[in-house]
């Protein structure tokens, strides 16, 4: 039984010819002079969009408009999360810094203390102060309070950031992270444990799945920055 | 959401292509704690996949999805790569218009449902109106039935128009036997894929599953789908992989 399962499950992998997954280097892109304004529209719709930012308009078009060059940039989601002190902010803001982001949740008792203790660390031998961002995927029940809660627990600086957002929105973010979760009739959730290093242009330069094995690599991105 | 060009609702259109899916239980086969049974609501589903020629129409009216001008990030080179071109479907098999449309990535996939004010199904959703047989509502534990499906998977299956197949008692078509579908949320399927014989999931991998296992290990199919789901990634494309849209409740 063993033997089969293996096998149709070699065979279901080898028949899923799967598209390209996500960079994990920082390429040029050398399409950015050439990027269609098609592309722009993509994930921008039409300009009334932009009306809905915060404050910092002009210096956030600076930085949409580099990071609106990159096709592979996670900010072309047109998203707005609110962070631990209650204010929103747009995902793209983010733009023009390097930025380590995890999707976890702030009742999670056994692998989220895990990621933000890896991310520590990561940081720490790095010797990094890269900015990071923790993403609640509870919707429900990490309010503002929560976020602060945890932003306290773990006694983090304001070069941390937990933040929440809606379902949908939380849908594509984990989507384009590939990260996956699962609500459970306990109010747990299953997830996969996922470190992500976003560059200034909002695409991934390294991406760490599970603790351990791969955290060299992750470690390595950190200095180099 | 990407902010499209939202078209406004056909609710004829809706009400015609879609059959009701009455309200049900779900038992998935990898539950976890309390997960045995799941309730799903009333929904809407599509009768048929998503062909081709629909989504010919859908791409002419948003250009941004045609195949050159969707950035990287929803559309890699994988998609709709079958066609002739970016506006044409051609003469491939393949790209016939009353085909399941493929190499469609779940961004794409949203975007369709979203223009039409619908959305893609949810997991248990699609696995409920999939638990039908053309004469019973929930036909999951027949061996006769889950052989029949298996049946398909194990053989390489050539595209054929929507619609041919015998329906489901919903009078639903092809929701086995024809393409994998993109549901909204394939990534709640936690199967990791290794070498231990029981398939059950890494407990180092995930936290709060505790330890999930197969309910029923004879329904392979089920198995098999709940794999697909879970080597999928937002951005992938595949020849194998389309999809139909849903709707909450009864009315559009």
């Amino acid at each position: 039984m063993t033997y089969r399962l293996l096998l149709v499950l070699l065979l279901l992998a080898a028949a899923c010819d799967k598209s390209t997954t996500l960079a994990t280097s920082t390429e040029a892109e050398g399409a950015h002079a050439e990027h269609d304004e098609h592309a722009h529209h993509a994930g921008h719709g039409d300009h009334a969009e932009h009306a809905g930012h915060d404050e910092h308009a002009d210096h956030q078009h600076e930085i949409l408009a580099a990071a609106e060059a990159s096709e592979g940039s996670l900010y072309q989601l047109d998203i707005t999360l609110e962070d631990h002190k209650g204010n929103e902010f747009a995902w793209a803001s983010q733009a023009g810094e390097p930025v380590l982001v995890a999707i976890i949740y702030t009742s999670c008792t056994t692998a989220c203390p895990m990621i933000v203790s890896e991310m520590m660390t990561l940081r720490k031998n790095a010797g990094s102060d890269v900015k990071t961002l923790l993403i609640s995927m509870d919707a429900k029940r990490d309010d503002v309070a929560a976020l602060a809660a945890m932003h306290e627990r773990h006694q983090l600086d304001d070069r941390w950031t937990v933040a929440r957002t809606s379902p949908d929105n939380l849908r594509m973010l984990a989507a384009a992270l590939g990260v996956r979760y699962r609500e459970l009739p306990s109010g747990e959730f299953s997830h996969s444990q996922v470190i992500t290093l976003l560059n200034p242009d909002g695409e991934i330069d390294t991406r760490m799945e599970g603790i351990g094995p791969q955290r060299h690599h992750m470690a390595e991105a950190l200095k180099a920055l | 959401m990407l902010a499209l060009c939202v078209s406004v609702p056909a609710t004829a259109e809706l009400v015609e292509s879609m059959s009701v899916i009455p309200a049900g239980t779900w038992r998935p086969l990898y539950p976890a704690e309390g997960e045995e049974e799941v309730a799903v609501a009333q929904f809407r589903l599509d009768k048929t996949p998503v062909t081709n020629a629909q989504y010919l129409a859908f791409v002419k009216q948003h250009e941004q999805w045609q195949r050159g001008n969707t950035p990287r990030l929803f559309a890699g080179p994988e998609y709709l790569k079958h066609w002739a071109s970016p506006t044409e479907l051609g003469d491939a098999e393949t790209a016939h218009p009353d085909v399941p449309v493929t190499h469609v990535t779940w961004w794409s996939a949203r975007a369709y449902c979203e223009a039409r004010g619908a959305r893609l199904p949810t997991i248990r959703e699609w696995e409920l109106a999939g638990a039908a047989s053309a004469t019973k509502a929930d036909a999951s534990r027949d061996p006769e039935f889950v052989a029949q499906i298996l049946a398909w998977y194990s053989q390489q299956t050539k595209l054929r128009p929507v619609g041919e197949s015998e329906p489901n008692l919903w009078g639903v078509y092809d929701l086995h036997g024809l393409v994998w579908e993109w549901v909204d949320d394939f990534q709640a399927e936690l199967i990791v894929v290794d070498n231990r014989a029981d398939g059950t999931i890494d407990p180092t991998m995930f936290c709060g599953a505790g330890s999930i296992s197969a309910s029923r290990k004879e329904d392979y199919a089920a198995f098999m789908r709940s794999a697909m789901r879970s080597s999928l990634r937002a951005e992938n494309a595949t020849s194998s992989l389309g999809f139909r849209c849903a709707m909450d409740g009864e009315t559009p």
